[in-house]
């Protein structure tokens, strides 16, 4: 199995007054695990359908390994796909299922056993018990393997997945993430991975980009866009952040500074400006949350909320009703510029 | 404590058995006079078969019976078939849903009578021959409306992920067509055959005005058996081979679809 | 349009097209003309200021009336036996034998009341014809209810008996509301073939038995009046339509009232 570059270029989608893409270029390097993250109705579900061939795009192309496909049906794309409801066929067994898209290409049936025994095998579902067992007779994580499975067995150029893990439970869904990080990197094939949960994509993604209102607000590797985002929205939805009005750290009133929780300093005596820290204002801790290796303190301060993320061992001197100092380090610092059109 | 007979489900179990009663007694009386040697049905006065003999060797019956079942199996595959495509349409252009329906539900609505007349000036102004075709035209004209409502409301249960993963896996439309489509409604599709046949079989009203001089169906012959004299016992045989026929029908039907759709129904919610 | 789609609906509408509205089409016409005198809205107002057409009505109207009403008596509290009160082990067969009567051949259904008035000693007549109706239109009811019953929620009854709720209550306030769809959908069924049925009464009613269906069959084959039948079988038509639309609001109605 081999996968290929994926390429959008300038595409842009309307459904009627709604943008669903405002040209969006995108490019996903051959084998690779993209991971498209956004809210619901940010427009991602809709760019996986360009991609597969089921939505036709006003406008922009699509190429596969330089090969332009937009306007190639989705069958004949070889493009697999897992939904979120997985669409198992109910009335085939797993078997029948994974066989599907080796049967409608008419290969012979010793090649289409061998092959579901093989990816069957990748996915790590035993051939003996479940070949021929009925979709509804699998427990959650038997059934996603059997759509990964299904959707591996016609060696896709290219995988989509579209919020496969979203309806499972937070127990199973780390471990099929392990696991469908194994696969993908079993299988060599490019992936593009789209979902509303930052967890997900931090742990699959070897590139993101994050998206909303039909746009492509970043793309990047996940620590690039987690150190460095280029939005309030990217920051917020990429992890948890305290934003505060830029005059804390000595910036113009127009611009906002953001600092991710665990790099967010707290002291019981009144901190120097200069050495490391741009500034600092008062607070009161309010609650106390763990977290097994980490403590959430909530704050309230002259700026309104904040949180910090301490390792235990430093959260013990602080308890709830403490007047405390928060300190804004330079080397955790983010600054926003307005950008214009209410956005930062 | 015993649930079963606690004063409240005595009341139930007599209920229910009072309706079966209501229900069956007539066609048992039916049943039995079929086997009556007396040809008059105040007592049964001794055990033959008769009447079921007669039956077999009479032949306007049983050109009857040829005619009925022809045009209820034509009339059931072509409007289940036209239905099914129909329906189908929906599936591809949602927003012709509303559309359609305001074309094809009229029919079900429509006394039948008033269809009936109203096919029966049609073919005169025509000039058609009454006869094979124009019952079948006349059964096939609400046929096609029962089957695209049936086979619609199912139509919609099925996910477009499916068809749009069969799709991605290198099927073309006749392929999601045959191997998703097809299987997934085959409970829609037997009720919708059913339902059409025997609605077809069993039509009196549309066929007496559609019907030309020469053609009988069964219910015909019933009807101007039943009405012209009094019931006969080989009315009777010909009745209890019918209800026969409607049972095993109807022992199928049910199992297949309608303790389906009560035990999938409470579960959804 | 997309592509490819005029050729699935096509082949069904174009049927009707020919063989239902086109005959309707033609059926108006008839009912709006009188021969030499052309377009007219006489023969309706005949029909309208025939005491005789009113009676008939009437009589028929009674008959549905009846019939509507005794099924839904009868079916209601079948349909929530199956559901929820029926053992396992005998629901299947409660829901067969049930049903089984839809599958006979309606009008067999009628001639075997007729079998049984010879000896039980009744006639021919108004009691024998509702009778026969009551037991012919039975599963027509029966089905839309027993569906409508299924997809009640146990637990909405459940936790309405949880808090104290009583029979009666639970019946007005949770089970009836819940259905209320089905009653009408099975009802409006009933009720509109029944108005216009006209072989059970002929076949059981006896001289009590002329009812509208009747009138339709008789302007057509015994007067020769197609002017006459036709305007009379589109008030029928017209008022059967009326019912499914004003059927089909209050439906929507409901729905929504429960959704929210």
């Amino acid at each position: 199995m081999k996968g290929v570059e994926v390429r959008l270029e300038n595409i842009s989608k309307r459904y009627g007054n709604t943008v669903a893409l405002k040209d969006v270029s995108l490019s996903v390097p051959r084998g690779s695990l993209f991971t498209v993250l956004g809210p619901s109705g940010c427009g991602k579900s809709t760019l996986l359908g360009i991609v597969a061939g089921f939505v036709e795009p006003d406008k922009g192309r699509v190429f596969f390994e330089g090969v332009d496909v937009t306007s190639l049906p989705p069958q004949k794309r070889n493009v697999g796909m897992v939904f979120q409801d997985l669409a198992l066929f109910p009335h085939m067994s797993v078997f029948e299922n994974i066989a599907f898209g080796l049967r409608v290409r008419g290969e012979p049936e010793q090649t289409i056993r061998e092959k579901v025994k093989r990816v069957m095998e990748l996915v790590r579902l035993d051939f003996q018990e479940y070949a021929g067992r009925m979709p509804h007779q699998l427990s959650g994580g038997q059934q996603q393997r059997v759509a990964l499975a299904r959707a591996l067995a016609i060696e896709p150029r290219v995988l989509l997945l579209d919020e496969p893990l979203s309806h499972v439970d937070y127990s199973v869904k780390v471990l099929l993430l392990e696991e469908l990080k194994r696969i993908q990197r079993e299988a060599k094939v490019t992936t593009l991975y789209v979902t509303h949960d930052q967890s997900e994509a931090m742990y699959l993604a070897d590139y993101l980009a994050v998206m909303n209102y039909g746009t492509l607000e970043q793309v990047g590797r996940p620590e690039e866009i987690y150190d460095r985002p280029v939005s309030e929205f990217v920051a917020r939805f990429f992890g948890d952040i305290n934003i505060f009005p830029g005059e804390v750290a000595g910036l113009e009133a127009s611009s906002k500074i953001g600092v991710r929780l665990e790099r967010t300093m707290l002291s019981k005596k009144e901190p120097h400006v200069g050495n490391g820290v741009v500034g600092y204002m008062r607070g009161r801790v309010v609650e106390k949350i763990f977290q097994g290796p980490h403590v959430l303190l909530k704050l309230e301060t002259d700026y309104g909320s904040v949180k910090a993320l301490l390792p235990r061992s430093e959260s013990s001197i602080y308890n709830v009703g403490d007047r405390v100092f928060v300190l804004v380090p330079r080397s955790g610092l983010i600054v926003f510029r307005y950008r214009g059109s209410g956005r930062y | 404590m015993c649930r079963r007979c606690s004063p409240s489900n005595l009341i139930w179990h007599s209920y229910i058995l009072a309706v079966l009663v209501f229900l069956y007694a007539p066609i048992a009386v039916l049943i039995l006079f079929s086997f009556n040697e007396s040809k008059y049905m105040t007592h049964f006065t001794g055990f033959t078969l008769e009447w079921y003999a007669r039956l077999v060797e009479n032949l306007r019956i049983l050109k009857a019976l040829e005619n009925s079942v022809s045009i209820a199996l034509v009339s059931a595959v072509v409007s289940t078939l036209l239905g099914l495509l129909a329906a189908y349409s929906i599936r591809k252009a949602p927003y012709l849903s509303l559309k359609l329906d305001t074309l094809m539900v009229p029919p079900i609505v429509i006394p039948e009578v008033a269809e009936a007349v109203s096919l029966m000036m049609f073919f005169y102004m025509v000039g058609a021959e009454y006869g094979w075709l124009t019952v079948f035209i006349g059964h096939t004209a609400f046929n096609i409306s029962y089957a695209y409502v049936t086979i619609k409301g199912q139509i919609h249960s099925i996910s477009p992920n499916l068809e749009k993963i069969a799709q991605s896996l290198g099927a073309g439309p006749f392929a999601v067509f045959r191997r998703i489509i097809i299987p997934l409604l085959t409970p829609a599709l037997t009720a919708s055959f059913l339902v059409t046949f025997i609605t077809s079989f069993s039509d009196f009203v549309k066929t007496v005005f559609t019907t030309g001089p020469g053609f009988e169906t069964l219910p015909l012959y019933v009807w101007r058996v039943a009405v012209r004299g009094r019931a006969t016992p080989e009315l009777n045989a010909l009745a209890t081979l019918m209800i026969l026929a409607s049972l095993v029908i109807s022992i199928y039907y049910t199992r297949k679809i309608i303790t389906r759709l009560g035990e999938s129904l409470p579960k959804q919610v | 349009m997309k592509k490819g789609v005029r050729a699935y609906f096509v082949p069904a509408v174009v049927f009707l097209a020919v063989f239902f509205y086109l005959p309707f089409a033609i059926l108006l016409l008839y009912s709006l003309t009188v021969p030499e005198e052309g377009f007219t809205l006489a023969n309706y107002i005949d029909i309208f200021t025939s005491r005789f057409y009113l009676q008939v009505m009437g009589y028929s109207l009674l008959i549905a009336v009846l019939t509507t009403f005794f099924t839904l008596a009868m079916a209601y509290p079948v349909a929530y036996y199956i559901v929820f009160k029926a053992p396992q082990s005998v629901k299947p067969v409660i829901i067969t034998l049930m049903i089984a009567p839809f599958w006979i051949d309606f009008l067999l259904r009628a001639y075997s009341i007729k079998v049984l008035i010879e000896p039980l000693g009744m006639r021919e007549g108004f009691a024998t014809l509702v009778y026969g109706m009551v037991y012919d239109f039975f599963p027509f009811m029966l089905l839309p209810l027993y569906a409508g019953m299924s997809s009640v929620p146990p637990s909405l009854l459940l936790s309405a008996r949880v808090h104290g709720a009583g029979g009666l209550h639970i019946l007005s306030r949770v089970l009836i509301p819940l259905t209320s769809s089905s009653i009408l959908a099975g009802s409006l069924l009933v009720f509109l073939m029944s108005f216009t049925e006209f072989v059970i009464p002929a076949l059981l009613g006896g001289v009590e038995g002329y009812t509208i269906g009747y009138a339709v069959y008789d302007l057509f084959f015994k007067y020769r009046d197609i002017y006459r039948g036709s305007a009379l079988s589109i008030i029928l038509s017209l008022g059967a339509l009326l019912g499914a639309i004003m059927l089909s609001r209050r439906v929507k109605v409901v729905q929504k009232m429960l959704s929210e």
